[in-house]
């Protein structure tokens, strides 16, 4: 038994001097735990719009709702200012902000709420199986809420942040509570990660 | 019986005209737990039109009953009310919530993420930089003006305390 498991302890002694440091995520690594960026959906512009539009991008994907006036804009905030945090590299980034409410956010409105925070801000949106596609890749959750007497309704989704690399690779996923600094280190690092 | 309750009424009617001539038109000579209030740092998350914004301040009672803040209006906007957001699930919701309730000598921050005032159907597009005046109307009936300073979307700073 004692020998098996000093065999393994040399194995991974062997395997860590090969390969190099493990790296020091701030948020939480999901590389080979979730699908690649991948989607169908509408863009801002009011055309179709996939993958390819952020070939060779970092991206932050994120689902919401543009009639979201508290959460929604404190996470926008907060990937804003990560981006600002990250300075001139960050020009390689992408802001994906996915509605899951096409009634309302249409490809102009959800235009200007994500310009309003960032320039790097995409907005996108789809139809009804178009979305439910894709919070279903990645696990997110959105439910539309019952209106009051006015119309109005909210939209519960789910807050995380998902971060993928250059090559499209989910590699970090995040709270919606995560902070500036954390969100900046990880970008940083995957901007640095050299492109195939 | 039927009279007499008309009369009453008639009376109301009155003595509440003369009071609001006697105080003038706002409510700067706030009254009732209004007059107990101190509001600090609030300020409004532009966000372009139509799209609701969020308000936020911190509420403070100085008085020695709680306040209970029931309303928001503005003529700057169509329809306002008290909200709360809530991720601790890990999926965002946001509620109307009836009441909130400033304890005595305490307070509540009024912050993204937490009890905010949902702002909806902008009357026009604000500019940052400028105030927008909200009425915070209370349990008691009594109303306090505030001035909002209108910042942009991602708000000069992330909390309001």
């Amino acid at each position: 038994m004692q020998w098996r498991n000093l065999v393994f302890a040399v194995a991974f002694a062997v395997l860590g001097g090969c390969t190099q440091a493990p790296v020091d995520w701030a948020l939480n690594d999901v590389t080979g735990h979730l699908p690649d960026l991948e989607f169908e959906l509408i863009g801002d512009n009011g055309k179709p719009i996939n993958e390819d539009a952020f070939a060779g991008k970092v991206v932050i994907l994120f689902f919401g709702f543009a009639h979201c006036p508290d959460v929604c804009p404190l996470t926008m905030s907060r990937l804003h200012r990560a981006l600002v945090e990250v300075g001139d590299a960050a020009k390689d980034v992408r802001i994906a902000f996915v509605s899951v409410d096409p009634k309302r956010d249409t490809p102009e409105i959800l235009h200007r709420y994500v310009r309003a925070f960032d320039k790097r801000a995409v907005g996108m949106t789809g139809t009804p199986t178009q979305l439910r596609d894709m919070t279903k890749r990645y696990r997110a959750v959105f439910d539309l809420e019952e209106p009051d007497a006015s119309g109005n309704y909210a939209v519960s989704h789910s807050a995380a942040i998902y971060l993928f690399d250059r090559e499209g690779n989910a590699r970090l996923l995040g709270t919606a509570n995560a902070g500036v600094a954390d969100i900046a280190h990880d970008l940083s690092l995957l901007l640095k990660e050299p492109s195939a | 019986m039927k009279f007499a309750q008309f009369v009453g009424w008639i009376v109301l009617a009155v003595a509440s005209v003369a009071a609001s001539a006697a105080d003038g038109t706002s409510s700067e000579t706030a009254r009732g737990q209004a007059a107990m209030l101190r509001v600090d740092h609030a300020w409004v998350r532009k966000l372009p039109a139509p799209l609701p914004n969020g308000g936020y301040a911190v509420l403070r009672n100085t008085g020695d009953k709680p306040a209970m803040l029931v309303g928001v209006e503005s003529e700057h906007y169509g329809h306002a009310m008290l909200h709360r957001s809530d991720d601790s699930s890990g999926v965002s919701t946001m509620h109307h919530v009836e009441s909130l309730r400033i304890p005595a000598h305490g307070e509540v921050v009024l912050k993204p993420g937490g009890y905010h005032l949902m702002l909806m159907h902008p009357t026009g597009e604000l500019a940052v930089g400028q105030d927008v005046m909200l009425v915070l109307r209370f349990e008691d009936g009594s109303t306090l003006d505030v001035s909002f300073a209108v910042r942009d979307a991602t708000g000069a700073k992330e909390s309001a305390k």
